[in-house]
């Protein structure tokens, strides 16, 4: 199956790395740039700056004044959106093929020259925190991308790039400052720092061309070194009581470190595996268990970080699994997903592993059918492994994975002594 | 360096818009199935809709619409639902029921070389579901502790409010379903409700797939013929207009521990198809646009403020809000007002016209570019008695749109006075700020 037929690359000299992906099945193309910077980059005392920053590279460049970005696109059609992850910060444009060249040209003006002023980033200050409070702060917890999972990485790892809020508290991000923008900026927004990758049907133009004349006039210069993440993995579980008033029930969240996705490919792609054979919506071994047969959860879930971009985050990573329940016992349910985990090392279910391999494959499939999500995976395989063919391979990858390499997952990660507990209460 | 002085480039013209080759017949049991193609990767997308008449209106027929697409799919809704998940799981699909605004909903996506299999599993689970007594009993209160969540949600709560503002007792009045409804529903009314409105006949089957549509067509018909239920499936009814005394009221629901404030306006307006409604898209999209300016971008209050215009099959209407600080609210709302009443006093820019036509030309390509977005779309003209050829005439009839006529259906249907309005959070501190500037009731979320 072929999704991203024709892939083609070339380097401008000011050290970034192009990559264009065709397809032509529907005239839509999506510019996107990958940045080798997230959350786990910005520095001791500046929580949410990434993402700060990249509120504020949407508030105008030399030639696109400030709310320009979004107005110059949409009057074609086109939209656009960025996210910050825990190693990559992207930026994508979706539009009518007819409309690339003006893609190319408001990503590379961001690109070289953004305005970065004193009022962009006081003003960006107040709306992350609105964000935050919107996505975060006024919801339960326990809602499937909840608060919950700050709280997990703050308790499953130790090193500051790992554990701290990538949200950000709001006093460091008020206490940050527009000229750090301007050092964040030179320090990582370098074009060697970044993949551009244009996916969809670029229409009857010369697309090097194109990407020459726009980004090719950018300076090239030095990236400051990423700070190192790695850390050793928990020798003893650790475990929290939260109590959140926004919270209607109770919710068990228990995470473990997962292989490293750069070193071991097969392994992680295992671990994703792994996480649907325990929380498949009817038949997972964990939703049988504590749903169907002990009723002592009413619904299990879980998933391999980084939510859909599984690929696109370096180790270390998580694979969470949350227990919503009615009042059971914290010690009762991690029992009993111990015991489940064991019998699978013991007797693995073979059926179970190759519906899980299909279910994961389907939904990889579906999350690159649309193109501006394709070009992100596109833009980020380059970045981390050097092959947006990956695009393709990843569908290979996942077939290849065998029910020993699921076993040796489950026995060598999800063991008791190397997991994080959080144990979510509500108020009542 | 000096940064460089680059112009903008020139945008070609959209070329116009490249319908999908589609195949559509109703079957012998009264199915209504539109095949389309999208090339690109071998997926396929599909969408069933059956449409429920006037159930769901009450919390006790919503709730048994609710709870059996949330079971369809498991062992309590008989032996072919027991396997049914697990065997489309391993042909590659996943399959999602849903009911909500008078409307039974089946989402199937997957590897398309399977697709005649995964429809067969589809139409063998909706001909012969028997819910299991003990099964619905154990789940119906898994389901509600699930819906429970699902309502603490601040937006969520606003909206279903604003709803049944908008639509009163109507199906469309109710977007979240009551949890102890939900618990105290058992077998029996959901076998009922299977057996009377789970029915081929007027209902709508989209299947979007990379192969020749009539293929898949006749694939779909070979599948979904055994799907033999006898009844007619009952179009939603018009819902009746709003209540006036709905207008110029502003109802605070108290949630005591909110951070922040949810508030929207809401207001009825013309449906798809109508003849101002391409300047009604117009207008709401301007009106979006002025509202994140000014509330996120000028006065950073807000990370999501905007208007929506949502079509449903039977009518339309407005949203217009943002969830800001608890502090600033009063501001906002006061902004807000000013951006409604600009646009009913004056026309929008010549400008902003050409932009907002551009931008809804541009953003149905885009829609159509995708498979699940085809499929969508697809689905909603079906629901509507339309055809594809609707999307041309939409999209050409936005180039002919004037300023005047912008104004006067902004008038005619956003206007503040014909507005309904649900903040979300403390009343504490938000009814004596609001009360300054009109009449609040105030109630418990």
């Amino acid at each position: 199956m072929g999704t991203a037929a024709g892939i083609t690359r070339f380097t401008l000299d000011n050290g970034l790395r192009v990559v264009v992906a065709e397809d032509r099945s529907a005239p839509v193309v999506a510019v996107t740039v990958n940045y080798d910077i997230g959350l786990r980059t910005e520095r001791e005392g500046r929580s949410g700056f990434a993402h700060l920053f990249e509120h504020i590279m949407f508030r105008g460049s030399a030639n696109v004044p400030d709310g320009d970005f979004s107005r110059l696109t949409s009057r074609y059609g086109g939209g656009g959106n960025a996210s910050t992850g825990l190693d990559q910060t992207n930026y994508t444009t979706v539009l009518p093929t007819n409309a690339l060249e003006l893609g190319l040209f408001v990503e590379s003006d961001r690109m070289g020259w953004p305005t970065l002023s004193e009022e962009a980033h006081r003003g960006e200050c107040e709306v992350v925190k609105e964000e935050t409070r919107l996505r975060f702060l006024n919801k339960p917890k326990t809602e499937p991308i909840g608060g919950w999972w700050l709280d997990m990485r703050a308790l499953a790892f130790d090193g500051y790039p790992n554990a701290h809020d990538g949200t950000g508290s709001f006093e460091e991000i008020e206490a940050s400052s527009a000229a750090e923008t301007r050092e964040f900026f030179e320090s990582y927004y370098t074009p060697a720092n970044a993949v551009l990758s244009i996916v969809g049907d670029p229409g009857d133009v010369d697309v090097k061309a194109l990407v020459e004349k726009w980004f090719g006039v950018i300076p090239g210069r030095p990236t400051s070194p990423i700070p190192a993440v790695s850390e050793p993995p928990l020798s003893e579980e650790r475990r929290k009581v939260l109590i959140d008033k926004l919270t209607p029930s109770p919710m068990l969240a228990v995470g473990w470190r997962t292989p490293d996705p750069v070193a071991d490919m097969a392994s992680h792609a295992a671990a994703i595996v792994l996480a649907e054979v325990l929380v498949a919506k009817e038949d997972g071994l964990l939703v049988r268990r504590l749903v169907s047969k002990e009723q002592l959860a009413t619904s299990v879930a879980g998933f391999v970080e980084f939510f859909g971009l599984q690929f696109l985050a370096r180790d270390p990573l998580l694979l969470s699994v949350t227990v919503h329940h009615d009042g059971s016992d914290a010690d009762a349910l991690l029992s009993a997903i111990d015991e489940e985990v064991a019998q699978f090392v013991a007797a693995p279910d073979e059926c179970a592993v190759e519906r899980a391999k299909t279910t994961v494959l389907t939904r990889w499939l579906q999350n690159i059918d649309e193109v501006g999500m394709r070009s992100i995976f596109v833009a980020g395989f380059e970045l981390i492994w050097g092959r947006a063919e990956l695009l393709d391979e990843i569908a290979d990858v996942y077939r290849s994975v065998t029910t020993d390499d699921v076993v040796r997952v489950a026995r060598d990660y999800l063991t008791p002594t190397s997991r994080a507990v959080l144990d979510i209460r509500g108020s009542k | 360096m000096t940064a460089p002085v680059r112009s903008v480039p020139e945008v070609p013209p959209l070329p116009p818009l490249r319908e999908p080759d589609d195949a559509r017949r109703e079957l012998s049991n009264g199915l209504d199935v539109w095949a389309a193609r999208r090339g690109g990767a071998a997926l396929s997308e599909v969408r069933l809709v059956i449409p429920l008449g006037g159930l769901g209106a009450d919390a006790s027929s919503d709730a048994t619409a609710r709870l059996t697409a949330e079971l369809l799919f498991s062992e309590a809704a008989g032996p072919a639902a027991a396997e049914a998940g697990s065997r489309l799981a391993a042909l590659g699909f996943s399959a999602r029921a849903s009911a909500g605004a008078g409307t039974f909903s089946v989402g199937l996506s997957g590897l398309d070389d399977n697709l005649a299999e995964a429809l067969a599993i589809v139409a063998d689970v909706l001909g012969s579901t028997s819910f299991d007594a003990d099964q619905v009993a154990q789940r119906a209160g898994r389901i509600a502790a699930q819906l429970e969540l699902e309502g603490a949600d601040p937006g969520r709560i606003a909206h279903d409010r604003l709803r049944r503002l908008l639509f009163g007792g109507h199906a469309y009045g109710r977007t979240l379903s009551d949890p102890s409804a939900v618990a105290a529903t058992e077998s029996p009314a959901a076998d009922a409700f299977a057996r009377t409105h789970l029915v081929p006949s007027r209902s709508h089957l989209v299947v979007v797939s990379p192969r020749d549509a009539t293929e898949v067509l006749s694939e779909a018909e070979s599948s979904m013929k055994v799907w033999g239920r006898s009844g007619e499936a009952t179009p939603v009814p018009d819902p009746p207009d709003t209540a006036p005394d709905t207008f110029g009221h502003m109802l605070v629901l108290d949630r005591p521990d909110s951070v922040q404030t949810a508030f929207w306006f809401a207001s009825r307006t013309s449906g798809r198809g109508a003849p101002d409604h391409a300047a009604l898209t117009i207008a709401v999209l301007v009106l979006q646009k002025r509202v994140y300016d000014n509330i996120r971008r000028r006065n950073a209050w807000s990370y999501a403020a905007g208007s929506q215009l949502i079509d449903l099959p039977k009518a339309s209407y407005c949203m217009l809000g943002c969830p800001v600080r608890t502090e600033v609210t009063m501001p906002a709302y006061a902004e807000l007002l000013y951006e409604m009443n600009r646009m009913i006093a004056s026309p929008i820019s010549v400008e902003e016209l050409e932009e907002a036509v551009g931008a809804l030309q541009g953003r149905t390509a885009q829609r159509l570019g995708s498979r699940s977005g085809l499929a969508e779309e697809l689905c909603r003209l079906a629901e509507a008695g339309s055809t594809i050829r609707v999307l041309a005439d939409e999209t050409a009839a936005l180039s002919s749109v004037t300023a005047d006529e912008v104004m006067e259906t902004s008038r005619r249907w956003l206007a503040p006075s014909r507005t309904a309005f649900v903040a979300v959070g403390k009343a504490e501190t938000l009814q004596p700020l609001l009360g300054i500037i009109g009449p609040v009731r105030a109630e418990p979320v």
